[in-house]
């Protein structure tokens, strides 16, 4: 007996129950489409962050109050509290020492709530030297950035990344107009250019930057939260830490400060939400288990219910290969449509959602999808198929 | 005399019943010959049931020894089995067994599927089947679009499908109301005539009684 005799076989009894094969195969469409949908919102988060770390340059050191360990699983959070022991001491003696690094701006770093003509919104509101804005590769779209007059004056302006401008100012030219950052009035001078990416939180776009000098009045504090180093080369970066260090060692102790380089953040970074998705992925396949178990439930069912079936098939000769192989092939089938419309109900979905944060929907998710879905009807479909097997043909034939 | 298809030599079938041994047939030997009429004929319990699945290949001695076309069967693999089952072997059951939303035509089909002809080729030897029957009319319908006598006449014509050595019919008017049960009795004999060997196995004297040979089951041992 040929295989495709056996195929239409198991087409013919899956169509004979049309929406039960349905429901069953919900189970695993469900399952593959989550799994697909959660491993791309994974990976679009890793694309995401990837590329904004890199449109802030590579030979760019981050100097962290405290003692950062990257390894250990509350290390940002840890970061975020540490109580900063930097001064403007430490800055200037970066700027002139001799060697490899090549600007250095401090930064402060805070909250701010951003009222424009009753509209409000909350961002990150950054105080930086004008350095800054050559250090990160930003560059201006409208108006003008601020300079060291700005600084010097502690001139109440504003940079605005692209995000917070689109959020408060619809249609209006925002240049020049008059905002509240926490109740205190600033000009709005100049709009960042987009660095890309989706509408994310944690988007480089989603900043306000406005002189050191101002933020340090705006959340009245002396010390920088942090400093950014560039060095004068990529090949340079190690040196230029190294520099880094041995200068702040000259005031601070060697626990007041944390020094990371991009690439280490970056992959620390990724390793995270590496370790999300598949996170995600595995929370998604338990959904393909249920369906698995799903299918093998039917089948049951379905080998109960055609015993008589069964047993007349095997009294006009069917082998008891030819039994398994036909209810084997029912359930790969059931898993396997349902495979195939979860793979494109994630792609589309994760299109749909594309446009709301970044995804990316990863080969290798689509090709897992497809075996495991395809191994879960083997695997699930082995058992009832090999009852129908072994059924002993006269007690099949009179089964009432 | 016509060669002997089918030879049944000191068969025993017990069961295990609660850990009992329950013989169900005892020290059975029989022979049924090429074109032959038989009916096997015994009450409720003598095992006439247990007798018509060892003579099927639906099941197996628990000893004895059964040959088939000179051949012992014993040795034969689950395999080899199903394949003289269906080839040899055309069954028709009391309740016809027919598969349900499968026309008349794909369910005189079904012996062939699994002896490997070709679609085209089973196609016009179940429409063959079928217009020999009677059932010209009738080839696209569902057994539940099929009067008793008609829904048999199909299993007759599947159990003829792949031309068997022996058509075995189980009880086969006994769903039947008098008119019908007539009609596949004909047929039957019909069959007969034109060489084909067939048992039947029933409880009913009157059907026995129109067949060339009774073979009288009783507590599981032949008593003629």
């Amino acid at each position: 007996m040929e295989i495709s005799e056996i195929l239409k076989l198991a087409f013919i009894a899956l169509r004979a129950n049309k929406s039960r094969s349905f429901l069953t195969t919900l189970g695993i469409i469900i399952g593959v489409a989550s799994v697909i949908l959660l491993i791309s919102i994974g990976t679009g988060l890793q694309v995401f962050i990837t590329s904004q770390f890199e449109s802030l340059g590579s030979n760019t050191i981050y100097v962290l109050p405290g003692k950062v360990d990257l390894k250990a699983s509350s290390g940002f959070a840890a970061a975020v509290l540490n109580v900063s022991k930097f001064d403007l001491t430490d800055i200037d003696r970066l700027e002139k020492s001799e060697g490899a690094i090549k600007r250095v701006t401090p930064a402060m770093a805070g909250t701010g709530t951003i009222s424009y003509k009753g509209e409000t919104i909350t961002v990150e509101v950054a105080g930086v030297w004008p350095i800054y804005f050559n250090i990160t590769n930003f560059h201006i779209s409208q108006g003008r950035l601020f300079n060291k007059n700005d600084e010097d004056k502690s001139s109440k302006v504003a940079v605005f990344g692209s995000k917070p401008v689109n959020d408060l100012f619809k249609k209006e030219n925002p240049i020049g107009k008059i905002i509240t950052i926490n109740d205190i009035q600033y000009k709005l001078i100049g709009v960042l250019e987009s660095k890309g990416g989706g509408g994310l939180g944690a988007n480089i776009d989603n900043h306000v930057f406005i002189p050191y000098s101002t933020s340090t009045r705006l959340y009245n504090k002396t010390n920088p939260y942090a400093i950014y180093v560039e060095a004068l080369s990529q090949q340079k970066v190690s040196e230029a830490i190294k520099q880094t260090e041995r200068i702040l060692l000259k005031r601070l102790k060697k626990d007041d400060f944390t020094i990371l380089e991009q690439k280490e953040l970056l992959s620390t970074i990724n390793q995270f939400l590496g370790v999300i998705t598949l996170a995600l992925g595995g929370i998604a396949s338990i959904s393909l288990l249920v369906g698995g178990i799903g299918i093998m439930n039917i089948m049951l069912v379905s080998v109960t219910e055609r015993i008589r079936e069964i047993g007349l098939r095997k009294a006009m000769g069917a082998t008891e290969n030819i039994i398994l192989l036909q209810f084997l092939i029912e359930a790969i089938s059931l898993s396997l449509i349902g495979g195939i419309i979860g793979i494109i109900l994630g792609f589309l979905g994760s299109v749909v959602l594309g446009s709301f944060i970044k995804t990316a929907v990863s080969w290798w998710s689509v090709l897992l999808a497809f075996f495991v879905s395809s191994a879960v009807g083997v695997i699930f479909g082995v058992f009832p198929a090999q009852r129908a097997a072994k059924l002993n043909p006269i007690d099949a034939l009179r089964y009432e | 005399m016509a060669e002997v298809l089918l030879r049944l030599k000191n068969i025993c079938r017990t069961f295990k019943l609660d850990g009992v041994s329950v013989k169900a047939i005892c020290n059975v030997s029989l022979e049924i010959r090429k074109g032959e009429f038989v009916s096997i004929i015994g009450p409720s319990g003598s095992g006439k049931s247990t007798l018509m699945y060892l003579i099927g290949f639906l099941d197996r001695p628990s000893s004895g020894e059964i040959m088939f076309n000179g051949k012992n069967v014993e040795s034969l693999s689950s395999g080899e089995i199903a394949r003289i089952r269906n080839k040899e072997i055309g069954f028709v059951f009391q309740s016809f067994n027919l598969l349900p939303k499968t026309s008349a035509l794909d369910n005189v089909c079904l012996p062939m599927v699994y002896s490997g002809i070709p679609r085209k080729e089973r196609i016009k030897i179940a429409k063959d089947i079928l217009t020999k029957l009677g059932l010209t009319d009738r080839l696209t319908h569902f057994p539940n679009q099929l009067s008793g006598g008609e829904q048999q006449r199909v299993a007759i014509g599947r159990a003829l499908a792949n031309n068997p050595s022996i058509i075995l019919a189980d009880e086969p008017t006994g769903n039947l109301d008098t008119k019908s049960g007539k009609e596949i009795l004909e047929i039957l004999k019909n069959l007969n005539k034109e060489g084909k060997t067939i048992i039947i196995v029933t409880h009913n004297i009157e059907i026995a009684e129109q067949t060339r040979r009774i073979i009288r089951l009783v507590d599981g041992r032949i008593t003629n």
